[in-house]
């Protein structure tokens, strides 16, 4: 392991352990009330390296704050998180989360719906507490954030339905990366570290400097996860390999294979991604997989990964220029090589 | 004697530097083949396509997330929102800024206060200065005449201390500044209007530490009152915090 590795290791447990024991009080708070906020802890406490909210308490003290100035906020995001993958397994049909089976298939679509309901509005209880925390005008300035984050987060989702709704096969990586910075980068990289140096700072200028290098980095983060999915251990990965091949995911792999397949084979894979995921066989998704190594895919998505992670370090340079030397900004600093190597 | 061809000038790839990003990925351009990849099964060395593939996309995510901000400025002055920092400060934005954050304070000092009436509150020892603060808190009250520098336990950068023939008590309270950010304190004025304004105040910063002190010095004679101050951040102009003197 690399030392950017373990040092991102280490950050992430303990700022990982802060934020994931703030959530837990807010979770049995509520589940003394309603047993839907029993389900809603299922997820939560599943685990995960809670790298959402270590980020956005590490881009806060990068600008002096304390912790407790910004630990609700990381909180906050990851209820929101973990609503959206409730959301995203019942809409993906996916079959496993964190290494058990998806709340879905545990307790049926509706009940799952619900409970990602419910971490919703969870989410926005620690930014209420926001207020007697940052005072009533940074508060509002996180919930405005926050309202962006999940606005984006739901559209990005959206065209990614759209797509498997339409069978849209015919897609450029524009299309792809338009997709990721939507749905996964803003509230992976860029909100962290936007309300972080919001917090930190007291203010809201200049927050858009974050916005190429939260991009960049969330960017190599997804298609790291998607190549984990393809190729991944399965039991550190925590989902089901290939699933993405099941769900008809459309990633970069995916996109590079169908550019460079025939026009014959182009009509048995926009076939096969326009079947529900019950009726593809494990037999057409190796054969799929087969051709993406065949034509390079994986590799394909490898280097674009590697690149866009060179730029996040590139744009970590623009984005933190002024900011002192700190265990924090080391933490920042190492997490476009990390989100390469991690496992 | 067969006629000469005119030699030409061979057309050039670009005429213009090339300042897109994917200029520090790509290899150089030379007439000899590309070093990266290995050569194919006959021999020949791999195209260059392959190698600058990733790099293209590079660029292409550039183009994208530079549209992107572009449109979230272009929203926000159509709609007249503070969502993103193009274009020249609006003057009269900033000062509606300011006064929020003023009635944030006023909040918080009712808050104080309320807290306050419940029961004592917590003191740091006085020992004649103030400081050094941490960004978004109270500072600890400091009394006595020739303050001395900073009262310590706290990481952060500013100190301030008072020479003063007049018993005084400083508090100050910062917000938005961090370690790295270069405050400066104008004057101290009245805040009924009636003395002169206390204006020999000299910053000096620790270049190893960067530690700011600012050395406030209040003139003999100089009338009981409140006198208030604002920290204002050298580079961007705006207010960081305020000092409140009460000389008895």
């Amino acid at each position: 392991m690399s030392d950017a590795a373990h040092l991102v290791r280490e950050v992430l447990h303990e700022y990982g352990g802060i934020a994931q024991r703030a959530l837990s009080r807010y979770l049995e708070q509520a589940a003394e009330n309603d047993s839907v906020y029993r389900l809603a802890s299922d997820y939560p406490l599943r685990g995960g390296r809670a790298l959402r909210a270590s980020f956005c308490i590490a881009a806060a003290r990068v600008f002096g704050a304390p912790v407790s100035d910004a630990v609700e906020s990381a909180v906050s995001l990851e209820l929101f998180h973990n609503a959206f993958l409730v959301r995203d397994d019942v809409e993906d049909e996916s079959e496993e989360r964190r290494g058990k089976p998806a709340l879905h298939v545990l307790h049926g679509v509706p009940t799952a719906v619900n409970v990602g309901d419910a971490l919703t509005v969870l989410g926005l209880r620690p930014l209420m507490h926001n207020r007697s925390i940052l005072g009533p005008e940074l508060a509002w300035r996180v919930l405005r954030e926050t309202e962006r984050m999940v606005r984006e987060s739901v559209e990005g989702q959206a065209l990614e339905l759209k797509w498997r709704l339409e069978n849209a096969c015919e897609l450029t990586d524009d299309d792809y990366l338009r997709m990721t910075l939507k749905k996964t980068c803003w509230y992976t990289t860029i909100y962290p570290s936007r309300v972080g140096a919001l917090i930190g700072l007291r203010h809201g200028e200049d927050l858009d400097r974050f916005v190429r290098f939260g991009f960049f980095l969330g960017a190599a983060f997804q298609i790291q996860d998607d190549l984990l999915n393809l190729a991944g251990d399965h039991d550190r990965y925590g989902k089901e390999l290939a699933g993405d091949l099941f769900e008809g995911k459309r990633t970069l792999m995916l996109l590079h294979v169908f550019r460079h397949s025939t026009p014959k084979e182009r009509a048995w894979l926009r076939e096969l991604l326009g079947k529900p995921r019950a009726e593809k066989t494990t037999g057409d998704v190796r054969l799929l997989l087969k051709k993406m190594k065949r034509c390079g895919s994986l590799e394909y998505a490898k280097q674009v990964a590697h690149a866009l992670s060179g730029a996040a370090a590139h744009e970590f340079k623009m984005a933190y220029a002024d900011v002192p030397d700190s265990i924090d900004r080391r933490f920042i600093e190492a997490l476009p090589l990390w989100v390469l190597e991690r496992l | 004697m067969p006629s000469k061809q005119r030699i030409k000038r061979p057309t050039l790839k670009r005429t213009a530097p090339d300042r897109r990003f994917s200029g520090a990925f790509r290899p150089p351009e030379t007439g000899a083949s590309p070093s990266p990849g290995t050569p194919n099964a006959k021999g020949e060395p791999k195209s260059t396509k392959k190698a600058g593939v990733p790099y293209e996309a590079v660029n292409g995510a550039y183009r994208l997330v530079d549209e992107y901000l572009r449109q979230g400025q272009k929203m926000a002055e159509e709609l007249w929102l503070p969502q993103s920092n193009g274009g020249v400060p609006d003057v009269g934005k900033v000062v509606e800024r300011f006064l929020r954050s003023a009635g944030d304070m006023g909040t918080a000092w009712f808050e104080m206060m309320n807290q306050w009436a419940a029961g004592p509150p917590e003191h740091v020892a006085p020992n004649g200065g103030a400081g050094p603060f941490a960004a978004g808190r109270r500072a600890a009250h400091a009394s006595g005449a020739n303050g001395a520098a900073a009262a310590g336990g706290l990481s952060t950068a500013l100190s301030v201390s008072v020479e003063s023939s007049r018993k005084f008590r400083i508090t100050v309270d910062v917000f938005g500044a961090h370690s790295g950010t270069d405050v400066e304190l104008v004057a101290l004025k009245a805040a009924d209007g009636s003395a002169a304004l206390i204006d020999d105040i000299v910053a000096e910063r620790d270049p190893t530490e960067g530690r700011i002190t600012l050395a406030v010095r209040v003139p003999k004679g100089q009338p009981a009152a409140v006198y208030n101050g604002i920290l204002v951040e050298k580079r961007t102009q705006r207010p960081r915090g305020t000092v409140s003197l009460v000389l008895e």
